[in-house]
């Protein structure tokens, strides 16, 4: 064995790379060879000097002067915006990039899904009237309805205007909340997020659903608009286990205002 | 983290700018740490590290969701480093780094005469092969994960590697220390 050779299977084996058969190698190499085994040590002896560079804390106040370098810069338009611009052709996405929103989309479903209960394990339909805070019904178009949130935790108004339905929660409990809002069949996109109050809001948009999360006492409201094929809109707001208010929008089939 | 990482660009790019401060929570410490043994400077690392952040918002629908975003991320802030050190060509050594508050002075003077003398001897180094080091022994990549953050061949990592190391023995048999 060359010294290139034996000082790159050492460095492999110090970095945890080496595969079987070189490590066999090596250690037969290193039990008759002592030069072989003081350039061990001596690697050894540069991993440890390395390694005596330890993590820096970042600077008090970096955060703050990112956050507002960040601030000056528009906020990325969501995608029911940003659609006309992809239809033109500029921002097309190629197969592989799409294939990768539609895995995330499907993540994004799957939490949805559970938040909403609806999936194949739920063992209550929504629209059961068990829970306080249910609301089960056909909204008319141009009509609104207000549900009241358990345990005086708030209230949701949902509007409907055709095959959009705008949610305006006014989430007065204290800890962290989701607004799941998904359609049974079809997709749904978000056309706005306006937030009134300061609680720090999450929103996850893919495919069939909406998730907002939010990590305290919140003013917001929220525009989807649902493919034709979408029959009902469900909407569940959840806060540590506790399911605040659930509810099914039903909607005309094949985009039909009922 | 990878699950993770995806849905907060998902909702980023959906309009939330509060999933990006997730991102920045993330990553601001590991990337001003690269940044900072890139550069050798705080200020300068500061500035790397913002400068990444700006970029990886602006281009954020460029982004591959099949790819990880702390390689993307990584890659960005590496280029910025490198880009900075070839504009400056910055050999500066490294500023001064605090103290350990639990150790003794004369230990804390050893062990800092050690971190500043091992820093100098990286800064030496070529840009190339600094970031190489930086990446596997204070950031703890993988050969795989290096080659994802820059681009490479997993080949050319373990020779590029190879080259730094040597390089740096010699600056540290240069200073005395036989290794």
């Amino acid at each position: 064995m060359n010294h290139d050779r034996l000082e790159a299977l050492l460095w492999e084996w110090i970095d945890g790379e080496i595969d079987e058969p070189d490590l066999t190698l090596l250690k037969q190499y290193l039990a008759e060879h002592p030069e072989a085994r003081e350039e061990h040590r001596r690697l050894l002896d540069v991993s440890n000097l390395l390694s005596s560079l330890e993590p820096v804390e970042a600077p008090a106040g970096q955060r703050e002067r990112i956050e507002a370098a960040l601030a000056s810069r528009p906020a990325h338009r969501p995608p029911a915006e940003a659609a006309p611009r992809a239809r033109a052709g500029r921002l097309v996405q190629p197969w592989p990039a799409r294939l990768a929103y539609l895995a995330a989309g499907l993540v994004v479903g799957v939490v949805v899904t559970a938040l909403l209960g609806i999936g194949p394990g739920a063992s209550r339909g929504v629209g059961e009237p068990a829970l306080r805070g249910v609301m089960f019904r056909h909204l008319e178009n141009g009509e609104s309805h207000e549900v009241n949130l358990v345990n005086g935790a708030g209230r949701l108004v949902l509007a409907r205007e055709g095959r959009r339905l705008h949610a305006d929660l006014d989430l007065r409990r204290s800890g962290a909340a989701q607004l799941a809002i998904q359609c049974e069949a079809g997709k749904l996109s978000v056309e706005s997020l306006d937030q009134v109050s300061s609680a720090s809001v999450r929103l996850a948009a893919a495919g069939r659903g909406v998730l907002v999360s939010t990590a305290g006492p919140t003013r917001l409201r929220v525009g989807v608009v649902a493919e034709p094929k979408a029959t009902d809109i469900l909407v569940r707001i959840t806060a540590g286990g506790e399911v605040l208010a659930s509810s099914r929008v039903q909607l005309g089939p094949g985009g039909e205002e009922q | 983290m990878r699950d993770r990482d995806a849905m907060l660009v998902q909702a980023c790019l959906a309009g939330d700018r509060s999933a990006f401060s997730e991102l920045v929570d993330s990553y601001e410490g590991k990337l001003f740490n690269v940044a900072y043994r890139i550069t050798g400077s705080r200020d300068d690392a500061m500035d790397v590290t913002q400068a990444t952040f700006l970029k990886a918002y602006e281009k954020l629908h460029t982004f591959d969701l099949s790819r990880t975003f702390f390689s993307w991320i990584y890659r960005i802030a590496i280029n910025e480093a490198l880009n900075l050190v070839r504009r400056t060509r910055n050999t500066a050594p490294l500023d001064l780094e605090t103290a350990d508050p639990e150790k003794s002075p004369e230990e804390s003077a050893q062990e800092g005469e050690t971190r500043r003398f091992v820093q100098a001897s990286l800064m030496r180094l070529q840009p190339d092969h600094r970031a190489v080091i930086v990446l596997r022994h204070l950031q703890g990549l993988s050969y795989r994960e290096i080659a994802e953050v820059l681009g490479i061949p997993e080949k050319t990592v373990k020779s590029r590697l190879f080259s730094a190391r040597r390089a740096l023995r010699t600056i540290l048999a240069e200073q005395g220390v036989g290794v």
